[in-house]
């Protein structure tokens, strides 16, 4: 069972979405670069957004230099994880401008800038 | 002209009060309305949808009639409204916009709906993961993603009150001056015989339908220009 730990990514995911099973756990250095790999379709996007907070398996624990953003108990809104996160499909908001999208960004972090 | 009573005019006053207080109210109830019916995965959606279209299939003298039975002397509404001095809705203005907006609220819920489902997960995600609330992410993405939607509810919205009858008659009661639409004048018109007043409020009327359908087909193709 991987608990919270400062100075490590903790993850451990288990189930399905959309058929495809991230079904994995492993705990790395929240320092310095991680990369997941693995052929099409095996689940890198899957464990991406479950950590990214955009998909919720039911059973999961996802902790990030001690901070708790998912276990049985807890689960952090993804506007809340202080992640950036680049997505395969084009996701450009072509109706804001180039100095409107990161005052997207902004406007949302300023009350936990003081925070970070 | 002067034959045209100055009735005429107060009536076509009232008729676009109505429609533009109806407007209004359809865009502020249909919008989270229609945004829940897009996104929302739970079963009451389709009983929701289901209510919500019924006065497109029923004759809007039905619709009429059970308002009339709930907002009118006696029903439920009005023994409620009494017990602080309330009034009955039925035969005033406030009774008026009620069966209007309900009578347009299928027609403005379906295009908002399809224009939030149209705009997908992608966008909502990608903004969360700038850091966008979900209320902060609705305002500054989904809604403008869903603009064209919208502009194409108000439209329908507007014009179906103008347009609208049968309710209006139910549960307004005709009226001169405070509930005598538009549509119920050229009714009185034809039952006086009064054919010349009538045909100039009917081409009048009908010139306003062409503009809407023109002004429809507008928003859709600059929207479409838009987006490719």
């Amino acid at each position: 069972m991987r608990t919270a730990t400062p100075g490590h990514i903790e993850i451990a995911f288990r189930g399905s979405i959309a058929g495809f099973p991230p079904d994995t756990h492993f705990s790395v250095p929240a320092k310095g670069v991680a990369a997941i790999f693995g052929p099409p379709g095996c689940g890198t996007t899957a464990v991406a957004r479950c950590i990214a907070g955009l998909e919720r398996l039911p059973t999961g624990l996802c902790a990030i230099d001690g901070e708790v953003w998912q276990d049985e108990t807890t689960f952090r809104p993804p506007h809340l994880r202080s992640i950036g996160y680049v997505s395969q499909e084009a996701g450009l908001f072509l109706h804001l401008s180039v100095r409107r999208k990161p005052a997207l960004w902004c406007a949302q972090t300023q009350t936990d800038a003081d925070r970070v | 002209m002067d034959s045209l009573s100055p009735e005429i005019w107060q009536s076509l006053g009232l008729t676009i009060e109505l429609a533009s207080v109806t407007t209004v109210i359809l865009l502020i109830v249909g919008t989270p309305l229609a945004w829940w019916l897009a996104r929302s995965k739970s079963l009451w959606t389709e009983a929701v949808a289901t209510i919500i279209a019924l006065p497109l299939v029923l004759p809007p003298t039905v619709l009429g009639f059970y308002l009339l039975a709930l907002l009118g002397p006696n029903g439920p509404v009005d023994l409620l409204a009494s017990l602080w001095g309330g009034r009955t809705l039925a035969f005033t203005f406030a009774g008026l916009v009620v069966g209007s907006v309900l009578s347009a609220l299928p027609l403005v819920v379906e295009p908002i709906r399809s224009a939030f489902a149209a705009v997908g997960d992608r966008p909502l995600e990608i903004a969360a993961t700038l850091r966008a609330s979900p209320l902060y992410a609705f305002f500054t993405v989904a809604l403008p993603l869903a603009r064209p939607g919208l502009l194409t509810a108000a439209v329908l919205g507007f014009a179906h009150t103008i347009s609208t009858f049968g309710v209006v008659v139910m549960i307004g009661g005709n009226i001169p001056g405070r509930t005598k639409v538009l549509s119920a004048f050229l009714f009185d018109f034809v039952q006086e015989s009064r054919w010349r007043e009538a045909s100039w409020l009917a081409g009048a009327m009908a010139m306003f339908a062409v503009a809407v359908v023109l002004t429809l087909t507008l928003i859709d193709k600059y929207s479409r220009r838009r987006s490719t």
